[in-house]
């Protein structure tokens, strides 16, 4: 009996010790006064985990936007004075359980509003406690059509859903000339690619072309089979939707089994330094979609002047250039910003002030460097930004992406039907 | 009540205000730190429970069960199909989680547990594998798409329910969970001739078989329980988290958890669950606190793992009973040392 | 109908993937075999072979078949040190000893993909290789993919190779007495710690070059490893574990299963066709397809 004795004590110090150091934690977590001099945005985004290529992106963003405004205008100037911004992150760590509680955490930190998750699975759990705490929320990366569809009311998005911008890509490559008369559909199956494929193969068959085959599968699947097959059907394009490490393995198994289709178009990220890391030779003549890239003719306006301004400011600041994850999470922020200004209210805002911003924010129009943003208030697309226009892009010999579609915004002819792999 | 009662005359201090403070703190800590602070409490029960039903199978009956997450994702997705594909209030779906990681379990028992060893956890991991694959293209789970839940008042018996099913509410049902699969294994497992019975079946099953124990029979009985717990705190975790995919419930991830939390608390203790799901459950959750936000705190866990493993193989609850001291570890080192003798 | 193109094609690709898991299934049968060790770190060995073919091969004009050797060494030497560790929590008076080696692996494969992670952050780097690109085409049968099929004949080759060593010479032999009774071998003056650290490092040598191949054929990711992981569990459970020559055929038979289901079946239904095998093969004949794996608690 004495060993039961052992176990007993053993059990309360342990239980105790614990107990108190996160009682102490918890103390420590309590201590945001209530007087402030700054905005302060919680961001949830994943810092760690399998995700966290895209959560760094968009910590970029975020950041980049908090930097520029204190540094060039000061913070944001409400009644003439300025008050500066800054940005508290907490960790979702690439899944939505630690996605919610990272929530819950710049909640319970006093966050004035919050800058959302990468991707749609954490998103989708951070945004049913943004709708319980009546928290402003704008994600500047998430794409599945599924959260717009919950319509939550407190969470807004920059970005289109894939469903825009898988099908307005597929629709500009499919008038490149000549005009293909087959395609090849395929889609990794997970929620974003899967809506990306889907909504490729929509485009296709809207646009009366032949949709050899659609085929979905699981991400860690060998790709010489899928190219085999794709191979067989013999289709004039190929359109995949996926993340980065499903295209490297595409290209990389067409390549071996000499699979020359006219192009191949695939969502998401093919201008990334992932992407042309990962695929090495085998990356040039990829075409790819985006809403935004740095030699888009846009106008600016608030914050940076310009698309180039904003990639210049992005390689100043980390030495990369950003692509459209990161300008939709910095536009995320100039979204705040002049919803701020509007709101009128200086730091600390109250609840009453959360609640009159969502409705600025669902009348607000404001221009940026990153297209003009403005949110649906109705249907499917509820809440997200489905103003900007989706370009079709293609990757030039050294990697880097030209618009070569739709046609009013073109700024380079495309490489098409692209060489086979044994003439590049 | 079987058993006499515990003396605790030996605990320092007077050991009732032990209890009354941890009782006190348990029963206030929602509402002192805070909906936050809550879920971070909440996370750590459901964790303690769900090592806790692990260590039943793998720590007391000596299976090591590599694919008991698929348990908790079954629950998840029982609740989640009730709720979100048929509209059926959450009790329902708690009750459903409860029958079919029943009859799931019992299924995969029969076959599976005349295993042993590795090929029991490669076979119970296999299985986890194809549930993930299988929900993933099944139409009712959602498929890749995954199942949201709903939350209104409502949503809990059926009728509006007078409180915000919200944090507290959580966390004083994971609270009610971890203290009853608590009190079970300290019942069946410390107290009752049950545990006797595991406990000979572990340490050698032939022996146990001569002593009349039917260790079929037992070994079954484990196995079903151990899910079962699995699958009631996945049916909460799915309304607390409110979307549910297979990626995520599914995850290997979520038995690797409870595999390490058992052992670095300690296997087969009723106590080392607790230790080890508070250190690894704060440590993930909370590294980012303390480590600032990197992917630093991997490593660290892997390098926590091994030496646990290495030189205190009954983990943190062996060092706190003075099971493991200073000479066994440098007896450890001395013998490790010896092993490197290569030439 | 099936077309007869399509078809040759797919069967040359199921038995080139068949060749890649078969350079992953020599060496984790071989660890298992002799060692006992069910080494949940296999996939990582995988995963950091591909990271140092990355960083290797521009350092010899952008080709990472030129890594291999130095793969080869570093990864022996770093294998042959972690044996003794694995040795040690596996044996002695201490409980669960095939746990303990269980979490051992899995507490170093957690190391080893966190600490590349943390190093060289999440993105997909390439293994670049101008010797082995494209695809030889036979007329009438198909195309063979270059880098595939060296691959192969790597995996191929190494299990001959260990054969060989493994039943004509005398540190072979050492090893197997040492699988077949430790303290017998012990008494017959073998070095088991040495012998077994040989092993163990061979085992990880030819799992770290794989890795290099793997790289070249796909591409470096600090998450790969789980995904190798469980194919070389594939492997060993269909192969009988510890039987070296059933890896050829459980090759085979997991190339061929996985790229007829993603043709002819579904794409979507391979990984669960895969996992639903390996657990029948388990629950019907533990010792493997063939029969004559080891029956090890």
């Amino acid at each position: 009996m004495t060993r039961k004795h052992g176990d007993r004590r053993t059990f309360l110090k342990g239980v105790g010790g614990a107990a108190t150091a996160v009682g102490l934690a918890g103390c420590a977590g309590l201590g945001g006064g209530s007087e402030r001099d700054f905005f302060k945005l919680g961001a949830v985004t994943s810092l760690s985990g399998d995700l966290r290529f895209g959560g760094g992106v968009t910590q970029r963003g975020y950041d980049l936007w908090a930097d520029t405004i204190n540094r060039e205008q000061g913070g944001i100037e409400i009644d003439g004075e300025t008050y500066e911004v800054e940005i508290e992150y907490a960790d979702a760590q690439s899944n939505p359980s630690a996605g919610a509680d990272a929530a819950s955490q710049m909640i319970n930190d006093g966050a004035d509003a919050v800058l959302g998750p990468y991707s749609s699975n954490v998103t989708l759990a951070v945004c049913p406690i943004m709708e319980q705490n009546s928290m402003p929320h704008i994600t500047g990366s998430a794409e599945s059509p599924q959260i717009w569809q919950e319509g939550y009311e407190y969470s807004f998005g920059t970005i289109p859903t894939v469903s825009i911008i898988g099908n307005e890509a597929t629709s500009a490559l499919l008038n490149l000339d000549p005009q293909p008369d087959s395609v090849y559909v395929t889609a990794v199956n997970e929620p974003f690619s899967v809506a990306t494929g889907e909504s490729m193969r929509a485009a296709a068959e809207e646009a009366g072309i032949t949709v050899e085959n659609y085929e979905e599968f699981p991400r860690d699947t060998d790709y010489t089979n899928v190219v085999s097959a794709a191979q067989d059907a013999d289709p004039d394009l190929h359109l995949h939707g996926g993340h980065i490490g499903s295209h490297v393995n595409l290209v990389n198994a067409a390549e071996q089994l000499g699979y020359n289709p006219d192009g191949f178009l695939m969502h998401y990220g093919v201008n990334t330094g992932s992407y042309k890391d990962g695929a090495g030779a085998q990356g040039p003549y990829t075409f790819g979609a985006t809403v935004w890239i740095p030699s888009v003719d846009r106008s600016g306006g608030a914050l940076f002047d310009s698309p180039q301004a904003y990639a210049d400011a992005s390689e100043a600041a980390y030495g990369s250039a950003p692509d459209y994850t990161q300008a939709g999470s910095t536009a995320a922020g100039v979204v705040f910003q002049e919803a701020f200004k509007e709101l009128g209210s200086a730091p600390p805002l109250t609840q009453d002030d959360k609640d009159e911003l969502i409705g600025i924010l669902e009348e607000i129009e404001v221009n940026t460097f990153y297209g003009d943003v403005a949110f649906e208030t109705e249907g499917e697309y509820f809440h997200n930004n489905i103003n900007t226009q989706t370009l079709l892009i293609q990757l030039g010999e050294d990697g880097s992406p030209s618009i070569v579609g739709p046609e009013e915004a073109a700024t380079d002819e495309a490489n098409y039907p692209v060489p086979a792999w044994d003439e590049r | 009540m079987s058993g006499p009662v515990p003396s605790l005359d030996r605990l320092p201090g007077e050991p009732r205000y032990w209890y009354a403070g941890l009782a006190v703190l348990l029963v206030a800590w929602p509402l002192l730190f805070g909906a936050f602070w809550a879920r971070i409490g909440l996370g750590a029960l459901m964790w303690i429970g769900l090592a806790q039903s692990w260590n039943m199978i793998g720590g007391y009956a000596g299976y090591l069960d590599f694919g008991h997450g698929a348990y908790f994702g079954i629950g998840a997705f029982a609740a989640a199909v009730a709720m979100a594909q048929f509209g059926y209030p959450f009790l329902v779906g708690f009750g459903l989680a409860i029958l079919v990681s029943t009859v799931v379990a019992y299924l995969v028992a029969v076959p599976t547990l005349r295993l042993t060893g590795a090929y029991f956890a490669i076979a119970t991991w296999a299985f986890a594998e194809s549930i993930k694959q299988a929900a993933l293209v099944t139409g009712i789970t959602g498929g890749t798409f995954g199942l949201s839940l709903p939350r209104s008042p409502e949503t809990f018996i059926g009728v509006p329910v007078p409180f915000e099913i919200a944090e507290t509410f959580f966390y004083y049902a994971m609270l009610v969970l971890c203290l009853a699969t608590m009190a079970l294994t300290y019942y069946l497992f410390e107290r009752h001739e049950f545990g006797y019975r595991v406990k000979a079946l572990r340490d050698d099953q032939d022996a146990a078989e001569s002593l009349g124990i039917d260790t079929t029979r037992v070994k079954r009985q484990v196995y079903v329980l151990s899910c079962v717990v699995a699958a009631v705190f996945g049916s909460v975790h799915a309304w607390y988290i409110v979307y549910v995919h297979p990626n995520d419930v599914l995850a290997p991830i979520i038995t690797d958890r409870m595999v390490i939390m058992a052992l670095l608390g300690g296997l087969g203790t009723l106590t080392g669950p607790i230790a080890g799901g508070l250190l690894v459950f704060l440590l993930e959750r909370l590294s980012s606190v303390f480590l600032g936000s990197t992917t630093f705190y991997l490593p660290l866990i892997g390098i926590l793992i091994m030496v646990t493993v290495l030189f205190a193989p009954s983990g943190i609850i062996g060092i706190l009973r003075g099971e493991v001291d200073r000479d066994d570890v440098r007896k450890n080192v001395k013998e490790l040392g010896e092993k490197f003798d290569l030439l | 109908m099936v077309d007869l193109g399509l078809f040759t094609q797919i069967v040359i690709n199921g038995l080139l993937l068949g060749g890649i898991y078969v350079t992953i299934g020599v060496g984790f049968s071989l660890a298992f075999g002799v060692l006992e060790v069910v080494d949940f770190a296999v996939g990582e060995y995988v995963m950091v072979g591909a990271f140092m073919g990355a960083v290797l091969a521009p350092l010899f004009g952008a080709e990472g078949v030129f890594a291999i050797p130095i793969v080869l060494v570093v990864f022996f030497g770093v294998g042959a040190l972690i044996q003794p560790l694995i040795h040690h929590v596996t044996t002695g008076d201490r409980p669960h000893p095939l746990l303990m080696g269980l979490v051992f692996t899995f507490g170093l494969a957690t190391f080893l993909r966190g600490s590349v992670l943390t190093i060289f952050g999440p993105n997909n780097q390439d293994v670049p290789s101008s010797l082995l690109t494209g695809g030889v085409t036979v007329p009438g049968v198909g195309t063979f993919p270059v880098v595939r099929t060296v691959t192969a004949v790597f995996g191929v080759t190494a299990l001959l190779v260990f054969m060989y060593y493994l039943y004509r010479t005398r540190g072979g032999m050492a090893i197997r007495a040492i699988a077949e009774d430790r303290t017998n071998a012990r008494l017959m003056g073998i070095n088991i710690n040495r012998y077994q650290s040989i092993a163990y490092g061979a085992y990880a040598a030819l799992t770290g070059s794989a890795g290099v191949f793997i790289g070249m054929i796909f591409t470096a990711n600090p998450g790969m490893g789980l995904q190798y992981t469980a194919f070389a569990f594939f492997m060993v459970v269909l192969a009988g574990m510890g039987y070296l020559p059933g890896v050829i055929l459980a090759g085979i038979v997991l190339g061929l299963t996985q790229s007829f289901t993603a043709v002819y079946i579904s794409g979507n239904l391979v990984l669960l066709v895969l996992f639903a095998i390996i657990y029948v093969v388990l629950l019907v004949s533990p010792a493997g397809i063939l029969g004559k794996g080891e029956w090890a608690t």
